[in-house]
């Protein structure tokens, strides 16, 4: 028994020697310890599109044009552009940068970035994108033109989105498979130095970096997946800043002196789409009841805990072309069995509301079976796993569903073509299946003229329609919730989810 | 009833009775395996989700969804993708993941330490508090000591493991300061709440199981006669009686030990600790096929190798049996 015994306090001590890695220079005041909700899947923009990924490249990688946390675009490794035809786009690049390995940034590098995306073999997850590009020329070192298949003025957003992060062409063909996970090398104030699965990723500040360095040495981006525990690490002081608070951690933080807390608005849209080409929803007035019946208020007070605000349109205030005067449909079930009765449904009928798995939404669909109810429509929520969600909805099976939309470039032809364009029908976006020519029309206006101003009245002009033709119950944009501690400073969370790190200082 | 006598101090291992034992042992792993790879296959294809709209999400076009279909071969028969793996897989390579585009194996294998980790160390824990605690009970049957024991095995049992990680950590972490609450970032004290956590539930069973056995060893013969020839209690119970009681409580600790292996996902999203449990978990929701089957190839491979070392460990404990059941 003892020689068991000591055998196994001996495998113990050598298992607790042997185990973890050790975070360099931790007890550093330099050192910056963000959390968020899951690990990264691959530091290779061309991988995949996630957005654990997109945080940390974010701070490695830069774009040629930067959308700061305004939406403002600004120039990145470009420094300027110009428009020399409806089709082509002319970039002057950024002099004097250096990539993490040393090697100087080039035009040939873009061209290889956007090559490499665009490759059907590479299957980047974000392909589609800059699928509008045509072809990237060099013109020397310093220039390239960029030349798209049709008209698209949104390109400039789009170029801005993390995806389109200009990798180095010979740390890509160097490393082979290992690229994203064990080598990733960009232009961004802070170089990758090392990676735990699952745990953790360490960055280092990149002393050459062309602009403004970064104001804290090294950066450990950890993966923390419990909601509840992220906000126990930043109240105890073991991380700095803690990413997507839940309702119930920040309700606790607030009081909380020692923490800061960041509420903003994202880009995303939760909505309740109805199948236009099924009846009884292909009559406009049973849209607009539905609208009528449902009081968007309590689902933002009580399932989002106030953490959202009751959406006006399909377009988030951030956005750019969102029609923010726009009126949202007040509760009035009076007027909901009005419109109903005049549709020849005065005893209501019985259709089904589909939604995923995710708890917020089922919850969301219970509250507006109730609603439903008293105006006379019996709903059944139908609880639909991920998968079979997603094919389902794109082959038009449902009745109502509820979804949710990000519109990551900020830009409105995002938030709309897909969603409400006849050529985007099923899976590609359209799940209501609504079509209207006119809006195809000024869809396809806006996206061809760079006429920003014009852009704007076409997007305004298709977001009243689309109030008028409800082919959605609006229902709230949620609000991003970050947390840091008191003595950080520079923390400005981005619409879009990947906040960057690079004027973050610790006192 | 009593038993055929007790059994003889452990002789030497080795010899070719005990190489022919281990290697039918290993000859088993095989079929198993196989059976397992059949199985896994079967499941994953019932269940609903289409691997390539899940990777390539909600505003794919249809020529990539095509593509993609295409490029991982889901529109072969389904007895063909299966061949195509084992194939592979014999060779360890044990394809890519859908979602990370990284081989299998290499994912795997980096989150392979974690767990093993947990999981030693847990047991152990488990083995230190459950076998004195057993004993102790047993010695002692009804008596104070005895039903507190119990009734803190049955809360063992009884806590799910997402309440007892989270109270640790409010406890440890935010009231006291002693302990960090999350993370797997070297040193020792990240270990000891999730341990704690795994190590607690896992010693529950081991105190009954030893309990239970300890009784019924007590109460043989050669107890009686060890006991009349004059031995001190202490030799009696420890050299005599336990050794003989432990060969079920092994069978506990290798289940347990297995438990381990392959289902600590909670503790291990609690804790925010790397580990196979996540992958697995994180693999099924996201349709990643590949991986799934890896992780659950590895598993059943992990409570074959535990059960061969229990059944060496039977016959080191009873040498009895290695005479009798090879």
């Amino acid at each position: 028994m003892n020689r068991i015994l000591s055998r196994a306090l001996l495998a113990v001590v050598l298992a607790l020697l042997v185990a973890g890695t050790l975070i360099p220079g931790a007890a550093l005041a330099q050192t910056l310890v963000v959390a968020q909700g899951a690990d990264a899947v691959n530091l290779d923009p061309h991988t995949t599109n996630d957005q654990p990924s997109a945080r940390v490249r974010r701070q490695i990688y830069e774009t040629l044009i930067v959308q700061g946390e305004d939406l403002v675009l600004r120039p990145g490794l470009a420094t300027s552009w110009t428009q020399l035809d409806e089709l082509t786009y002319e970039f002057k690049l950024r002099e004097g940068v250096k990539f993490h390995n040393g090697e100087p940034f080039k035009a040939s590098d873009v061209k290889f970035t956007f090559e490499r995306l665009l490759d059907p073999d590479t299957r980047a997850d974000a392909k589609f994108l800059l699928e509008v590009i045509d072809e990237v020329q060099v013109i020397d070192d310093y220039t390239v033109r960029i030349k798209t298949k049709a008209p698209f003025s949104p390109i400039l957003a789009h170029l801005a989105h993390p995806v389109a992060a200009i990798l180095n062409e010979k740390a890509v063909k160097e490393a082979g498979d290992a690229y994203g996970t064990r080598v990733a090398v960009g232009t961004g104030p802070f170089r990758f130095v090392s990676w735990v699965s699952q745990s953790h990723i360490i960055l280092a500040r990149f002393d050459d970096y062309w602009g403004e360095k970064a104001k804290v040495s090294q950066v450990v981006i950890r993966a923390i997946p419990e909601g509840t525990v992220r906000a126990i690490e930043l109240e105890t002081g073991n991380v700095d800043i803690a990413y997507d608070l839940e309702p119930v951690d920040r309700m606790r933080l607030e009081f909380d002196p020692n923490i800061k807390l960041f509420m903003t608005e994202s880009l995303s849209a939760n909505y309740i789409g109805f199948n236009v080409q099924k009846p009884p929803f292909d009559d406009v007035r049973v849209r607009q009841a539905i609208n009528y019946a449902i009081d968007v208020e309590p689902l933002v007070d009580v399932i989002y805990s106030g953490q959202a605000v009751q959406a006006f349109g399909p377009l988030s205030a951030q956005v750019f072309g969102a029609h923010t005067d726009l009126e949202s449909y007040p509760y009035d079930p009076q007027k909901a069995r009005e419109l109903l009765a005049e549709a020849g449904y005065p005893n209501g009928f019985r259709t089904s509301i589909w939604t995923n798995d995710n708890p917020l939404r089922i919850q969301i669909a219970e509250v507006v079976q109730q609603y439903l109810a008293d105006v006379g429509i019996q709903a059944d929520v139908e609880v639909v796993e991920w998968g079979t969600y997603l094919a389902n909805t794109g082959a038009g099976l449902h009745d109502m569903f509820i979804l949710g939309w990000v519109t990551v470039t900020a830009d409105a032809d995002y938030g709309l073509y897909s969603l409400f364009h006849s050529s985007q029908f099923g899976s590609a976006g359209n799940r209501t299946f609504y079509s209207n020519p006119r809006v195809d029309e000024l869809l396809d206006f806006a996206r061809s003229t760079s006429d920003q101003e014009a852009r704007k009245a076409a997007y305004f002009e298709v977001q009243e329609i689309l109030r008028e033709e409800a082919p959605w119950v609006f229902l709230l944009f949620p609000l991003n919730v970050d947390g840091t501690r008191a003595n950080i400073e520079g923390f400005t969370p981005h619409p879009a989810g990947h906040h960057f790190l690079g004027r973050v200082s610790k006192n | 009833m009593s038993s055929p006598g007790r059994a003889p101090p452990a002789a030497g291992i080795g010899g070719p009775v005990m190489a022919q034992f281990i290697l039918k042992r290993i000859l088993v792993l095989v079929p198993v395996l196989l059976g397992v790879s059949v199985i896994v296959f079967a499941l994953l294809y019932l269940t609903p989700g289409d691997p390539a709209l899940l990777m390539l999400g909600e505003h794919a076009p249809p020529e990539q969804y095509r593509a993609l279909r295409e490029k991982l071969g889901l529109d072969d028969p389904v007895h063909i993708q299966y061949l195509r793996w084992l194939w592979r897989a014999v060779q360890l390579d044990l394809g890519d993941s859908i979602r990370s585009s990284r081989p299998v194996v290499e994912e795997i294998v980096e989150r392979i330490p974690g767990t093993v980790e947990l999981a030693v160390l847990s047991v152990l824990l488990a083995t230190f508090i459950g076998i004195p605690a057993g004993v102790i009970s047993a010695t002692r049957p009804n008596s104070w000591l005895d039903n507190i024991f119990t009734v803190l095995a049955l809360g063992g049992v009884s806590m799910p493991v997402f309440w007892q990680a989270l109270m640790l950590i409010i406890i440890f972490s935010v009231n006291l300061g002693w302990l960090p609450p999350s993370g797997r970032l070297g040193g020792w004290e990240y270990f000891v709440l999730p341990v704690v956590t795994l190590g607690t539930s896992a010693a529950a069973s081991i105190t009954r199981m030893t309990r239970a056995t300890m009784l019924e060893a007590i109460h043989e013969d050669y107890v009686r006669t060890a006991r009349a020839k004059g031995l001190d209690e202490r030799r009696v119970i420890y050299r005599h009686a336990l050794r003989n009681a432990l060969l079920p409580v092994v069978t506990v600790i290798g289940l347990e030990f297995g438990n381990l292996m392959a289902g600590a996902v909670i503790t291990e999203t609690i804790f925010a600790w790397p580990g196979i449990g996540r992958l697995a978990v994180d693999a099924i929701r996201t349709r990643d096929y590949p991986v799934v089957q890896g992780v659950v190839m590895t598993f059943a491979l992990s409570y074959v190798l535990i059960n061969l070392i229990v059944d060496l460990l039977y016959a080191y404990l009873d040498p009895r049996l290695r005479v009798r059941y090879h």
